[in-house]
């Protein structure tokens, strides 16, 4: 995973903050085209049923294999659906993925990593070698290695890529706890008394909020990598679901005749993960203290 | 710095013990019988509750365990179910499949990434740069198995520049060989030389402005001498561990190559025995892989440690 | 059955008519599980040979020398007889070992059993048969053929000990007696008359040396080709023997097969030349190397894609329900989907096979008529089914994802589950399900009446119960005609149809691909034969 740079100052009013962030964002060109990619796919997500010009899954046997034509503008595929409204509804099952997968998986790593950066003591090592352990099995083979315990299908998938991302997320955490626990302010309000939920959740918190938003933002990136590589594997989503990846995997009998089976989805799932990446990248840029001013 | 050492040491190998147990578990949390799926649909009885015994599955679980890490540390990884076969000789034959392509691939990827980064960081914010970054950000978006399907299609089936898929070992035949491999190291290493050109680039900038490097330029250095001498050194610090640790990633790229260019290495080998549920194949497999990563884990922070003296006293 | 010299007789006219003598083949399955099950659709076609269409490759002198390469689609589960699984494990070991009989149809049409290295065979009474081995045969390690290798290989895979796969396949079988070094006889734990075709042939009896230790690795038969090397997963070695016992064969010096899982790397492979035989293609990609003048195509046999119910269980319970899924299906889209080359028929004796009957009426499409039995049955709000599994094979998940379409416009829904080809098999002898799709059995239509339509078959777990199946197919093990044999077996496949005990969806041709040097395989049209190819290349050589 790339690193992230910390940026801590003291808070400072709310408002006056995220303006600045969004304006060092939206400066960025890339970071911009980031936004624009992430907000079409979300869109096609959530308007498909009124973008898309066909249902996904109507088959039309004696329309198959059709090269892109007016009335199929990516063409059919092997069972003569059209391809197109295949790929808008395909955006729905990776966001799927990528959402929850790193929703849930961020949600444990992060507590994971508080836990082990602010208490310290024995739970610390222990946390971490467990982490190490999860990343001795990178991507795909955690995903392949699980789903002889967990099956196939769209559910545990999201709970394979979950259990991988985990690891990041817990280190990250970790990291930041550690810097932030020795500030002063911190210190402070554990001289006064401060309870430990209190002090994790007010002073602690807000700190590590950055780094965890462009890790998770980059992190929806890579599960959907991981999660289309496993669609077509087999291990992933099952047919007839419109899947990016699955599309991949059936139309690869056919892509030496007919690319165009093949060809959009991989397009789809290129535009998305760079669009994810952009907007993660920029977001990390943006707070970065050290490139501010910089372009 | 020998207590580092060990230190470290000791902690790759509580690391290692657990994932001895993560792998172990794998197989236990299994739905469904593994008995029945060794022996098929005919088997009686009797059979069923011998070979149950024979694998040892009406002990109690810490106790299973404990025998099959004993095989495991003696590098007996069980019997494949459907071949039989000793699961050590069937890795004996893949592995080096694997390493030839896991190899080929680091190569393609320092030899991209590397001099892309350093150009990019050199021509900062000109076109080289951005050039450079278009093609990183792609590259790592990318997903593998389609770029092996189009460079598949573009160079075999169209150009026939290349033979379509399959493997040769190069002690067999070594130019053959070297025209197989082309397409999947190529496959393989682009997501990496992505990610190290950008690294590369990012060192190098934030070496490049540093103080002493303006020092050095001030005193009238050369800019080349300045970035030999000063900048790249010292910029290669992260970008080692990166390379270093960038291991897994490598080997789980190597795994979507190999099912897609029909390369009989672990990945496939790990792909068709999930699908047709060779748990012992699996394990090992597993295993090796969680292994070597610890291992390279374990090599790259003593080596950083020597290279950085700040990071010893952590 | 016959005498011995009929026997000599027939060898020597099959030698000197050599061009005019007919090849049988069957499709070089695409995988199977645990008994050679086959479940995926687009395998299997075992004893259904048929009038082939197969362009005739141009008749000439077979000349010794050369090699070829066939594509396979999977690796090799094992080399040794006594253990692999796996149908592509047929490329080699057809080829590196010899069995005792095989199954062909005789020049009327008929079925019958010839021996191979059995010199010849007859039954003694219902479970004894009696072997006479071939005199002369060596294996590939020097070894002598005769009586020991065979007491040493089924006293091996019969062992519980060795808990081989075979032991199961070969369960009528109670052991082998030999009087001397070139007869033995087999005895039968009961009187089982297809045992000679199906259990004593290639896939349960392929003899190796009695002296090799390490089959798995380096196997020793007395077949056409001797094992090289392997490169184990991508690609095996195979060199001629020169003493192979069948004079003047074979003619190639070598061949090798190539690991091509991937159906469409393996037709560009075939197109470029790499490969020169490919049997497992698509039926779309099939039809375009047909219009190719650089190769040839010869059709293998045919295949039914059918829907097995448990008629047990649930919905299906009610004979209107099964005929409902039945007629519920749109053919022509299927006809379509396999590029037009698929056809109607009725099942499991599929059209065109060995045991077809040509007088069955073809199952019926009327998606009206299916509602309206829906709704008679009950079931006028739908019906909804848990479970319908099938292969990851891709042309299986196509077929599936046609058929819930299909049945959806019906209102039936159903949970497609897919379930790797190494598995189906075992799942499919749990009983656990209440539909599953797939091909036919690599052994034979005749195979999948005893195992699935029999209630005590191994394939049936308590899925199909019917007491006129039973008693017709326990009258059809102990007669000994093959031809009287075939009528009762028409008579279960009436009661099949009319009672839709089975869903039978499509017909599907199996094709092999050759290159156009690759002589020797395509089948005569001219003259109805001989024991078919089993992936055996002793008869193939180039020009």
């Amino acid at each position: 995973m790339t690193t992230i740079e910390q940026s801590f100052d003291v808070p400072t009013p709310g408002r006056k903050r995220s303006a600045y962030i969004l304006t060092q964002l939206l400066r960025r060109r890339t970071a911009f085209v980031g936004l624009v990619i992430i907000a079409v796919v979300v869109l096609m997500a959530i308007l498909a049923p009124l973008v898309a010009p066909y249902d996904p899954l109507a088959q039309d046997i004696p329309a198959s294999h059709q090269m892109p034509t007016l009335s199929h503008l990516l063409g059919t595929d092997e069972l003569g659906r059209d391809i197109l409204s295949r790929i808008i509804y395909g955006s729905r099952s990776s966001l799927e993925i990528g959402v929850l997968a790193i929703g849930l998986g961020g949600a444990v790593g992060v507590v994971l990593g508080m836990v082990s950066g602010y208490f310290r003591g024995i739970i610390d090592p222990i946390l971490m070698r467990i982490v190490e352990a999860l990343l001795a099995l990178p991507g795909l083979l955690l995903v392949i290695a699980l789903a002889t315990s967990l099956g196939t299908g769209m559910k545990a998938l999201i709970i394979a890529v979950a259990v991988g991302s985990v690891p990041h997320f817990a280190r990250l955490t970790r990291g930041s706890v550690l810097l932030t626990r020795e500030l002063d302010y911190v210190q402070a309000a554990r001289t006064i008394g401060a309870g430990n939920v209190r002090i994790m959740l007010q002073h602690i918190w807000p700190n590590c909020l950055q780094p965890i938003i462009v890790q998770g933002t980059l992190g929806i990136g890579v599960a959907i990598l991981v999660a289309a590589a496993a669609s077509f594997i087999g291990v992933g989503v099952q047919p007839p679901t419109p899947d990016w990846g699955l599309m991949i995997a059936s139309g690869h009998q056919y892509v030496f005749n007919n690319w165009w089976l093949s060809v959009p989805p991989g397009v789809a799932i290129m535009l998305t993960v760079m669009g994810f990446n952009l907007f993660g990248d920029g977001l990390r840029d943006a707070l970065d203290p050290r490139l501010r001013g910089a372009s | 710095m020998l207590n580092f050492v060990i230190g470290r040491l000791l902690q790759a190998v509580i690391v290692l013990m657990l994932l001895t147990l993560l792998v172990f578990s794998l197989l236990r949390l299994v739905p469904g019988d593994p008995v029945l799926q060794i022996l098929g649909p005919y088997a009686d009885r009797e059979t069923m509750e011998e070979l149950r015994e024979q694998l040892g599955f009406n002990q109690p679980v810490p106790e299973q365990y404990a025998t099959w890490l004993g095989k495991v540390v003696r590098g007996d990884l069980g019997e494949s179910i459907i071949s039989r076969q000793s699961v050590t000789e069937t890795l004996k034959w893949r592995i080096p499949v694997t390493a030839q392509i896991a190899l080929g691939a680091w190569a393609v990827s320092m030899v991209i990434g590397l001099p892309a980064g350093i150009i990019a960081a050199l021509n900062r914010n000109r076109w080289p740069d951005y050039l450079s970054s278009v093609f990183a950000v792609a590259g790592i978006a990318m997903p593998s198995f389609w770029l092996a399907i189009m460079l598949i299609l573009i160079f075999s089936v169209h150009f026939h520049v290349v033979p379509t898929s399959g493997f040769v070992s190069p002690a067999t035949d070594f130019w053959r060989s070297m025209r197989l491999s082309i397409l999947p190291w190529f496959v393989a290493g682009i997501g990496g030389a992505a990610l190290l050109m950008r690294q590369t680039r990012s060192a190098l900038l934030e070496v490049l402005g540093q103080d002493y490097i303006r020092t050095a330029k001030a005193k009238g250095l050369a800019e080349r001498v300045v970035i030999m001498r000063h900048a790249m050194k010292n910029a290669m610090i992260p970008v080692l561990t990166i390379v270093g640790l960038g291991v897994g990633n490598l080997l789980a790229g190597t795994l979507i190559v190999e099912f897609v260019f029909g390369i009989p290495g672990m990945g496939r080998l790990l792909i068709e025995s999930l699908l047709s549920h060779d748990y012992p194949v699996i394990q090992g497999i597993v295993l090796v892989v969680g292994i070597c990563v610890v291992m390279s884990t374990l090599l790259v922070d003593i080596a950083y440690g020597w290279l950085d003296p700040r990071i010893r006293f952590t | 059955m016959q005498d011995r010299n009929y026997w000599l007789n027939r060898e020597r006219r099959r030698l000197l008519d050599r061009r005019l003598s007919r090849r049988r083949l069957i499709q070089m399955s695409a995988a199977g599980s645990a008994g050679a099950l086959l479940l995926a659709t687009g395998c299997g076609g075992g004893e259904n040979e048929q009038a082939s269409q197969g362009t005739v490759v141009a008749a000439g002198t077979p000349k010794p020398g050369g090699k070829i390469t066939i594509a396979s689609n999977a690796g090799v589960s094992s080399l040794d007889p006594a253990v692999w699984s796996l149908a592509s494990d047929k490329y080699i070991s057809y080829n590196v070992f010899d069995w005792p009989a095989t199954e062909g149809t005789d020049t009327d049409g008929n079925l019958t059993v010839f021996p191979n290295i059995a010199e010849s065979f007859e039954w003694i009474d219902n479970t004894h048969i009696h072997f006479r081995w071939r005199r002369g045969i060596k294996f590939h390690d020097g070894v002598d053929f005769n009586s020991d290798a065979i007491q040493a290989y089924y006293a091996h895979v019969l062992d519980p000990a060795t808990k081989s796969p075979r032991a199961a396949e070969l369960r009528t079988l109670d052991h082998v007696e030999s009087a001397d070094a070139y007869n033995s006889t087999y005895i039968l734990k009961e009187p089982d008359a297809v045992v000679a075709s199906l259990t004593l042939s290639f896939w349960t009896s392929c003899i190796p040396s009695p002296a090799a230790t390490d089959l798995a690795d380096s196997p020793i038969g007395t077949g056409p080709f001797i094992f090289k090397s392997q490169q184990p997963g991508a690609s095996y070695e195979l060199a001629r023997n020169p003493d192979y016992w069948r004079p003047g064969e074979p003619y190639l010096d070598a061949f090798s097969v190539r690991v091509l899982p991937d159906k469409a790397v393996a037709a560009a492979a075939l197109k470029a030349g790499e490969v020169d035989v490919v049997g497992y293609l698509e039926t779309r990609d099939v039809a375009q190397f047909k219009q190719d003048s650089g190769f040839n195509v010869s059709k293998l046999g045919q295949n039914v894609i059918k829907v097995y119910v448990n008629n047990n269980r649930g919905a299906c319970q009610d004979e209107r329900v099964r005929k409902a899924l039945s007629l519920a299906i749109n053919r022509d889209d299927y006809i379509q989907r396999y590029a037009g080359e698929a056809f109607v028929t009725p099942g499991p004796l599929v059209k065109g096979g060995a045991l077809a009957n040509p007088d069955e009426p073809d199952p019926a499409s009327d998606p009206e008529q299916a509602r309206q039995l829906l709704a008679a049955a009950g079931y006028s709000d739908g019906l909804s089914f848990e479970k319908l599994f099938t292969t990851t094979e891709p042309t299986d998940q196509t077929n599936a994802e046609i058929l819930q379409a299909q049945w959806e416009k019906v209102g039936v829904k159903v949970n497609v589950e897919y379930v790797a080809i190494a598995q189906a098999g075992a799942r499919l002898a749990t009983g656990d399900y209440e539909l599953a799709m797939g091909g036919s059995f690599g052994e034979g239509d005749d195979y999948e009446l005893r195992n699935v339509y029999h209630s005590k078959g191994v394939f049936n777990a308590g899925t199909i119960t019917d007491p006129d199946i039973d008693r017709l197919i326990d009258a059809a093990k102990l007669e000994l005609d093959p031809n009287e044999r075939k009528k009762l077996y028409w008579q279960v496949q009436k009661i099949i149809m009319e009672k839709t005990i089975a869903v039978f969806i499509i017909g599907v041709p199996t094709s092999v691909v050759l290159a156009k040097r690759v002589q020797g395989y395509a089948p005569d049209l001219a003259i109805k034969g001989l024991p078919r190819m089993q992936n055996q290349w002793r008869e193939i050589w180039v020009s």
